[in-house]
């Protein structure tokens, strides 16, 4: 299995601070069957900037770590990319990188909504060949409040990538209420651990799932495996037409 | 632990006519490959435009069925998804939407990069593209006059899917420039009214409304004479 949204890296953002809780982390990958991981680091972000030159460096050192230590696991380059105007100029110019150097970008929207920008960049990127893959959408308070939002950037291309920890109910029920919603409706195609450090944003890797397969989604879940490693062999993914969303009935909102 | 089975959706969710092609409804959708065969008898009918009054009657189903089953029938089809409002080509095709008929139209691809292989003989397919800000101008353009003059010297058959009439004005345009034009109605759910509208604005517009295809129809069980000759047991 592939993990394609995670902090692994230490001392740059807000993920492990030091080298031994990235090498933990990598041992908790490789026991819940974690084969490759993708080293998504902030950048753009307002208080994070984790430059190509740091990530490329650190993932090198990174995998000849793991190869010392015998952990069956690969380390891919990546970043999350805040969403911002230039962001689009950006990954054309090289300055970003695309997901395991596929076509596939990590894109993170600002977690109260949607820039008014935000479909002009999807199309800037898929215009040059470059798939953006919106990070985490049910953490998005827009999103949340209102599914259609994230269906309308979809039609225009985009895809999305739901988190683990969102569906454990690591972020609450009315976050995983929503993680589910979306996968229901076809709304999100990949899965991301989105891990930060063990105690406040662990792995979570396999108790996502386990919810998922509690709830008996395992066609999609199958194809949100599938598609995760397509990202690393750089093939188009498996899609499903996005389903109309259930209206949220007055007499439904307490059940 | 999750489950490690293998199964994913390979066969296109929509395409009865190639998932079970003995069914009733394949046979239904033969029938009206013949109808449309004979309804213009004295010349060779090239380019088809599916359209119905409202969204959700059944236009891309029907669409792809239909390009599928004449494309059975040996001849060289293009299925072109015109509905930029709302493109879904791509999903019954398992394709990705990332260059398309909008690409074309705005002459930022050639058209041997916008057309894809369907994965049957005889049947390609282009996708919409990216959503443009202005559909009905990119449809109404000299380009797509130039593309559709192009595709008729390589295909037998050009199949449009286009919007839904009464919403927006591209199926008018296109119907314009369409040797035939089909309007599907939805058993049931169709509003006459909303009907004999989509078929006064086609006409309006010069559209040859060679014939309606009534969807989502439910037969009674005393139907027992439509049932595939051969296989009624």
């Amino acid at each position: 299995m592939i993990d394609m949204h995670s902090h692994i890296l230490h001392g740059v953002d807000d993920g492990p601070a030091k080298m031994e809780e990235s090498i933990s982390l990598l041992k908790q990958a490789v026991s819940e069957g974690v084969t490759g991981i993708i080293s998504t680091s902030h950048a753009y972000h307002p208080q994070f900037d984790v430059s190509k030159e740091i990530v490329i460096k650190q993932v090198q050192s990174l995998n000849a770590l793991a190869k010392d230590l015998n952990l069956p696991i690969q380390i891919y380059t990546g970043q999350e990319l805040r969403l911002k105007e230039n962001t689009a100029s950006e990954i054309f110019t090289d300055a970003a990188l695309t997901l395991a150097d596929s076509k596939y970008v990590l894109l993170e929207l600002p977690s109260q909504g949607i820039p008014a920008y935000t479909i002009q960049i999807i199309q800037d990127l898929l215009s040059h060949n470059k798939i953006p893959i919106i990070a985490h959408p049910e953490r998005n308070k827009a999103i949340a409040e209102k599914p259609s939002r994230l269906a309308r950037l979809i039609t225009h291309g985009a895809l999305a990538q739901v988190t683990a920890g969102s569906l454990a109910g690591h972020f609450g029920r009315s976050i995983q209420k929503t993680a589910l919603q979306l996968v229901d409706a076809h709304l999100v195609h990949v899965y991301g651990s989105d891990v930060h450090n063990s105690s406040t944003r662990p792995f979570l890797f396999n108790k996502g799932l386990d919810f998922l397969d509690k709830q008996k989604r395992h066609e999609l879940t199958d194809i949100l495996l599938e598609n995760n490693s397509r990202i690393i062999t750089n093939q188009d993914f498996i899609l499903l037409e996005p389903e109309e969303l259930e209206k949220q009935n007055w007499w439904k909102i307490f059940s | 632990m999750a489950k490690k089975k293998k199964i994913i959706q390979q066969m296109a969710r929509k395409l009865i006519t190639r998932a079970n092609p003995k069914s009733f409804v394949s046979e239904q959708y033969r029938t009206v490959r013949t109808n449309i065969n004979f309804s213009v008898p004295d010349k060779e009918l090239q380019t088809l435009l599916f359209t119905s009054a409202s969204p959700g009657e059944g236009k891309s189903t029907t669409a792809s069925n239909l390009a599928f089953t004449f494309a059975s029938e040996g001849k060289r089809v293009i299925l072109i998804d015109a509905d930029m409002r709302k493109p879904t080509v791509h999903y019954t095709f398992h394709l990705t939407n990332t260059i398309g008929l909008s690409n074309l139209l705005t002459r930022k691809a050639a058209l041997q990069d916008v057309i894809k292989d369907s994965s049957t003989d005889n049947l390609h397919i282009i996708t919409c593209g990216p959503i443009p800000p202005n559909p009905a101008e990119l449809l109404g353009s000299k380009t797509m006059n130039q593309m559709i003059e192009d595709l008729k010297s390589v295909y037998d058959l050009i199949i449009f899917d286009a919007p839904p009439v009464l919403s927006v004005t591209d199926s008018q345009i296109l119907s314009n420039k369409c040797e035939g034009t089909v309007l599907v109605v939805s058993a049931g759910e169709t509003e006459k009214e909303s009907a004999s509208k989509a078929k006064d604005l086609l006409l309006s517009s010069k559209a040859n409304i060679i014939g309606t295809v009534l969807n989502n129809f439910t037969l009674g069980k005393e139907h027992h004479y439509y049932q595939y000759y051969g296989t009624s047991e």
